[in-house]
């Protein structure tokens, strides 16, 4: 889908880092059009009893954006932003949905936590993304990581 | 730094750079005149592209300050 390579910002431990992509990530799906995919984390290393690390995520962004980098579909959690004080993951309707719902366009849908690779099998499902071959099970592998991990569902 | 599983870390230069890249992009300012305005308020921070940047401040502020801005 991508030569991009995932980066964080550093390992400092205590301090809020980012884990994002090294460029913009540019796809056609099968209706032709050009789509942009984001990906940020937010998260903090911090140090547990002895030589035991923990890794937190502070935050997620999971964007479908348009050519132009309208938010199609957002997925977000950031229980510590400023505005509006979203404590809850939800979904966003972007602009670039064109729903034409005012409503919609400004809605925090409740979601679960979502993880990147749900994100990206809906992307590549739904959108019909011509992806490389063994993707199914490059994100079944990283997947199935996440469940033993996370400290909240 | 490269740590055992072979992620490494943006270079301060690249960080800068995709900072920058991601300012102009979504919200049509560099990098630098983003920070200018996020430290006078000047951004709604409920905008999504304007969330989008910041989400992305780590790259160019290491210090716990940024929790009180984002």
């Amino acid at each position: 889908m991508s030569d991009c390579i995932l980066r964080p910002s550093g390992y400092e431990a205590d301090v809020p880092q980012s884990l994002t992509l090294s460029k913009p990530v540019a796809f056609v799906a099968s209706d032709s059009c050009l789509y942009g995919l984001s990906f940020i984390q937010s998260f903090k290393i911090a140090r547990r009893t002895g030589n035991r690390w923990r890794i937190t995520t502070l935050a997620y962004y999971y964007a479908l954006e348009t050519e132009d980098g309208d938010e199609i579909i957002a997925y977000h959690w950031h229980p510590n932003a400023g505005g509006e004080q979203v404590a809850f993951p939800h979904l966003h309707v972007g602009n670039g949905a064109r729903c034409g719902c005012a409503e919609l366009l400004h809605a925090h849908l409740p979601t679960g936590r979502i993880a990147f690779e749900d994100f990206i099998r809906c992307i590549i499902t739904e959108f019909h993304v011509d992806a490389r071959p063994g993707w199914e099970r490059v994100l079944e592998r990283s997947r199935s990581v996440f469940p033993r991990y996370r400290a909240w569902p | 730094m490269t740590r055992a599983n072979g992620l490494r870390a943006f270079k301060k230069r690249e960080a800068v750079r995709l900072f920058d890249t991601t300012a102009r992009r979504y919200v049509g300012v560099s990098g630098t005149e983003f920070l200018k305005k996020l430290d006078e308020n000047k951004w709604d921070l409920s905008e999504p592209r304007v969330f989008r940047v910041t989400m992305l401040l780590p790259l160019v502020r290491k210090t716990s300050a940024q929790k009180k801005t984002v």
